[in-house]
């Protein structure tokens, strides 16, 4: 029997070292290909540019788009907007995950508030919060706390339900063990559950903040005199295509930041949980 | 056999494409201004000389700019002060029939207690940046001796900024129909400061294409100015049909509807032509001059008038 075995893994062994499934790679090779197939991409673009084949209007060179960076740093410009778009953010987020989190570990736990509260948040899902603009004007005015209503919006329906799966889906094993040691339903809660479902939670947090990046321009289009989002809307009525792309890619390298903020500091937190990744 | 069928399907397509290559299409929003526009197709006046034209309807102006430049649309409605702007981006875009000027379609309001446009001074007014709002708000202004650095700009759509205003939370508003109408409705508190008919022409619209268009299409120019023509007629003759007609298209209530037209005067060939014959010129360099003063980072030039008309078709045709 011994040899037949040891043929059969000889020969599902995969040629390439690279895909085998769930393994680890290189860390080196891992970080560069981060950086590697951004940079093939920038230079695709700024080649296309560079022969020509498209309109500039249509699509501005690489070297344009930074030259519209530097101008907004030099003139102070990128920082103000940087700011005031990452305090509205992190607000906005704040809001809802303060009510995101409570609300999704008593929907996971207890089937009468999902009941309850499920169909509501799932229908509440799907409303466009563009839609929703004068109304948020109507009920919160034109101030921050429109804008961090617009914010929440976007950001606690979907928050509340990927943090309801995040608890529904620590092992059922878990729970068990700690009724069988006599915990009450509070302590099972605390000292279970929510260390359970803690790692879960916070790469929810990573992924829902992307999308509150996402609601950023649809905040700052009332009463907003400046923001990242608000220079984006202005660029676009005078179709000023390089301010428009450097906008759009500068909230996505911010955003980028975030997510790397997040998995780093997941991982510190949770060292425990590294060996199930 | 097969290849008899396939020469017959290939003559089909190819007829088909043809039949279909002279379709105009035409981008507009749902602005009164507009509304011959929807009376025409309606009622048949774009068939009537020989042209065909698929209208779409888009929320904001910077996409039907977008998709002209682009080559999607071959004919846009466009506000004359979007025209000076595209130039300004190098976009190649004329405009070849005047639609519309709006006259107390355009306004500033404000609450009971400021009397005039002096009194705007310092105060929080509402309004869309780079709109026809933003032009009439600084020529007032202007005309007051003050600039927009006298007051307060909050920042938002022009349907947003009359709420604003009758919800108590800014002290002024410029914006246009039907958000005007809309606003006053709702509150006795607030009133008409200024309009655009204090000078006529300053927001105007006009159909507009590339001038690489305008020259090779004359039948479907002449077919869309006499189309225009008929339309705009034809809701002079019957205001209560062509206003329905208006008022489904661009959504409002017959009642909502009847007022605010009322702030809007569309041109017949004849008036378009007197109208350039007088004093658009004027009022074009007048828009450019306000809008590189108001706006020099994105304004940087400012077109004399027959760099952003074409309108040799529609003299012709008076």
């Amino acid at each position: 029997m011994q040899p037949k075995e040891t043929n059969a893994q000889t020969r599902r062994k995969p040629k390439s070292g690279l895909f085998r499934l769930r393994e680890d790679i290189p860390s080196g090779l891992y970080n560069a290909l981060g950086f590697i197939i951004p940079a093939v991409l920038i230079f695709l673009w700024w080649l296309v540019t560079y022969l020509g084949l498209v309109k500039p209007l249509f699509l501005p060179s690489p070297v344009a788009v930074l030259a519209e960076g530097w101008r907004q740093v030099t003139e102070g410009i990128l920082l103000a907007d940087a700011s005031v778009s990452f305090y509205r953010i992190t607000v906005g987020w704040l809001a809802a995950t303060v009510v995101a989190v409570p609300v999704g570990i008593l929907m996971g736990n207890f089937q009468i508030i999902e009941g309850s509260l499920g169909p509501l948040i799932s229908t509440m899902r799907y409303m466009p919060v563009v839609a929703l603009i004068p109304l948020s004007i109507l009920w919160a005015g034109i101030g921050d706390a429109q804008k961090i209503l617009i914010l929440f919006l976007g950001t606690f329906f979907q928050q509340a339900l990927m943090i309801m799966d995040n608890v529904k889906n620590i092992d059922m094993n878990l729970i068990r063990a700690g009724q069988t040691l006599g915990f009450s339903n509070s302590e099972i809660l605390r000292r279970v559950i929510l260390p359970a479902a803690s790692p879960g939670i916070w790469d929810t947090f990573r992924i829902t903040i992307g999308w509150t990046w996402t609601y950023l321009v649809v905040a700052e289009l009332v009463a907003a005199s400046d923001g990242l989002g608000r220079r984006i809307m202005d660029a676009q009525r005078y179709l000023a295509t390089d301010t428009i792309l450097f906008g759009t890619l500068f909230i996505g390298v911010l955003g980028l930041l975030t997510d790397y903020a997040f998995n780093k500091s997941g991982l510190r937190f949770f060292r425990w949980n590294s060996d199930k990744r | 056999m097969f290849k008899k069928c396939s020469l017959a399907a290939l003559a089909l397509v190819a007829s088909a494409a043809t039949a279909m290559a002279d379709e105009i299409k035409l981008g507009l929003q749902p602005w009164l201004g507009y509304g011959p526009l929807w009376v025409a197709e309606q009622k048949g006046f774009f068939a009537d000389h020989g042209i065909e034209v698929d209208l779409t309807t888009f929320s904001w102006d910077q996409d039907m700019t977008a998709a002209l430049a682009s080559g999607n649309l071959d004919v846009i409605a466009a506000a004359t002060n979007g025209v000076i702007a595209s130039y300004n981006v190098g976009l190649d875009q004329k405009g070849f029939l005047i639609m519309d000027l709006s006259f107390e379609a355009d306004a500033i309001m404000a609450g009971n207690d400021i009397a005039s446009v002096a009194d705007l001074k310092g105060k929080d007014i509402a309004f869309e940046s780079g709109s026809t709002s933003d032009l009439l708000l600084n020529y007032a202004l202007r005309q007051n001796g003050m600039s927009i650095a006298d007051v307060n700009h909050i920042p938002m759509g022009a349907s947003e900024a009359g709420l604003a205003l009758i919800s108590g939370r800014v002290e002024a508003a410029v914006t246009y129909e039907p958000y005007i109408s809309g606003a006053l409705a709702q509150s006795d508190e607030n009133r008409v400061l200024f309009t655009a008919a204090e000078k006529p022409g300053l927001i105007s619209d006009m159909l507009t294409s590339s001038s690489t268009w305008i020259n090779a299409h004359p039948d479907d120019v002449r077919g869309l100015i006499l189309a225009w023509d008929d339309a705009v007629k034809f809701i002079r003759e019957n205001p209560d049909e062509g206003g329905a007609i208006i008022a489904e298209a661009v959504g409002s209530s017959m009642e909502e509807f009847t007022p605010a037209f009322e702030g809007v005067r569309l041109y017949t060939i004849s008036e378009m032509a007197q109208f350039l014959g007088g004093d658009f010129q004027a009022t074009i360099q007048e828009i450019g001059e306000i809008m590189a003063e108001t706006n020099p980072e994105h304004i940087k030039q400012v077109p004399a008038a027959d760099e952003i008309l074409a309108v040799d078709a529609l003299m012709s045709m008076q």
